[in-house]
């Protein structure tokens, strides 16, 4: 076979996937932010967590749509279009997963989390409201990067999801506070609804990268792949079900 | 900048004229910063030593296997995706629920989009269906074979 057949053949072959697969080369990795959601999902129901697919008006919806670019929380009304999300539910307690979602902070510029965890009733609310973008803290927060395996992950990631948090919630950063007394007592409070922020990706991080992100108590999760690694996602399932205690 | 090699040519062509030509922009950029990498100096190298030298055959096999680890290793990647959701989806639509769950279909479904700077709708897609796997793997395999084909001309003697 010449080399120019097997190149018409390369053509053709992408000319078709094309078609099919219109956002296949721009689309940064939205493959790989289904295929975490939904290990997540099918995790935390072995774990005794119901879980639900919903569209905006909280109806079922068997075709589960994501948005290919950051979005704001869709307002009720209109289903049949807008992203949907999945409910998790357990001992009457509910949350919202959603991918692509934007957040917005203190500063009011808004932020897309790539997985975002949140209370149901507020994600709720905030679409019967008429939707925006997320203004409540979030209770998990998932950077998901699909790069090449041979590359490391760019810095600017983790700097980027550290600077998000501090956005989102000022106090992120202290994980506890001690106050202390003229008289030389102290009391210390320690906090225990953080929001969990972690990095997931196909490749390796900088052990610099590595260090910033646990320093702040975020997760830093290399080499996440069907066929390596996946034990980062059952890190983040105990997060999420640690949510509903 | 990165010299590409003459040879590499033909794929490169095929690629940009396809929907891999984003593919083929990020390998290009991967090579350039491949060999910057060769002329950087830092406290291990002094930056009055001569230039690291590499035969054309060394470079083109390096350069191939840049173009392979950027558009091979997406194919591979997403294909690898697609048939693990696939699974999933198999799954979530097994578990017994009171919310129809039996129905969950396998149609996961990227609405419009913009892109930012052109200002134009990209159509959705259906993330997880046969069709698409089934053009995957054929990208896949002309791709593989493209590879096979240039690294074969490469182990060849050059025309002088």
């Amino acid at each position: 076979m010449e080399i120019d057949d097997i190149l018409d053949e390369l053509v053709d072959a992408s000319d078709a996937l094309g078609i099919v697969a219109p956002n296949f080369g721009t689309s940064k990795g939205k493959a790989y932010e289904v295929w975490i959601m939904l290990e997540i999902v099918v995790r935390l129901n072995a774990r005794g967590i119901e879980i639900f697919s919903r569209d905006r008006d909280g109806a079922f919806e068997p075709n589960f749509r994501v948005s290919g670019s950051p979005t704001n929380m869709p307002p009720s009304g209109g289903s049949g279009d807008g992203p949907c999300h999945f409910l998790l539910r357990k001992l009457g307690r509910e949350l919202e997963l959603h991918l692509g979602l934007k957040h917005v902070g203190s500063s009011a510029a808004s932020h897309e989390m790539d997985l975002s965890v949140v209370w149901a009733s507020q994600g709720k609310a905030l679409r019967d409201s008429g939707g925006g973008p997320f203004a409540d803290q979030p209770l998990i927060g998932l950077e998901l990067k699909a790069y090449s395996e041979k590359y490391k992950l760019d810095h600017s990631i983790p700097r980027a999801l550290i600077g998000v948090a501090v956005d989102l919630d000022p106090w992120w950063p202290m994980q506890s506070l001690t106050l202390n007394t003229t008289g030389g007592g102290n009391h210390t409070v320690t906090r225990t609804n953080r929001m969990h922020l972690a990095v997931l990706t196909t490749t390796e991080l900088y052990g610099s990268s590595a260090n910033y992100l646990t320093h702040f108590g975020a997760g830093a999760h290399s080499f996440v792949t069907p066929e390596n690694n996946v034990a980062a996602i059952d890190a983040i399932v105990s997060e999420i079900i640690r949510c509903f205690h | 900048m990165a010299e590409l090699d003459l040879r590499l040519l033909p794929v490169l062509n095929a690629v940009m004229r396809s929907p891999l030509a984003p593919l083929g922009t990020s390998a290009i950029e991967r090579l350039d910063a491949a060999h910057g990498d060769r002329f950087r100096f830092d406290d291990d190298r002094d930056p009055l030593a001569p230039s690291p030298e590499e035969a054309d055959s060394d470079r083109a096999n390096r350069q191939l296997k840049i173009f392979d680890t950027v558009i091979g290793g997406r194919l591979r990647l997403e294909l690898k995706l697609l048939e693990q959701s696939q699974l999933l989806v198999k799954e979530i639509a097994s578990q017994p629920s009171a919310d129809g769950f039996e129905s969950f279909a396998t149609a996961f479904i990227m609405p419009d989009t913009v892109d930012p700077e052109l200002q134009e709708g990209i159509g959705g897609e259906n993330l997880l269906s046969g069709v698409r796997r089934e053009q995957l793997e054929r990208t896949l395999k002309a791709w593989d074979k493209a590879v096979g084909i240039v690294m074969t001309a490469l182990s060849e003697p050059r025309d002088q």
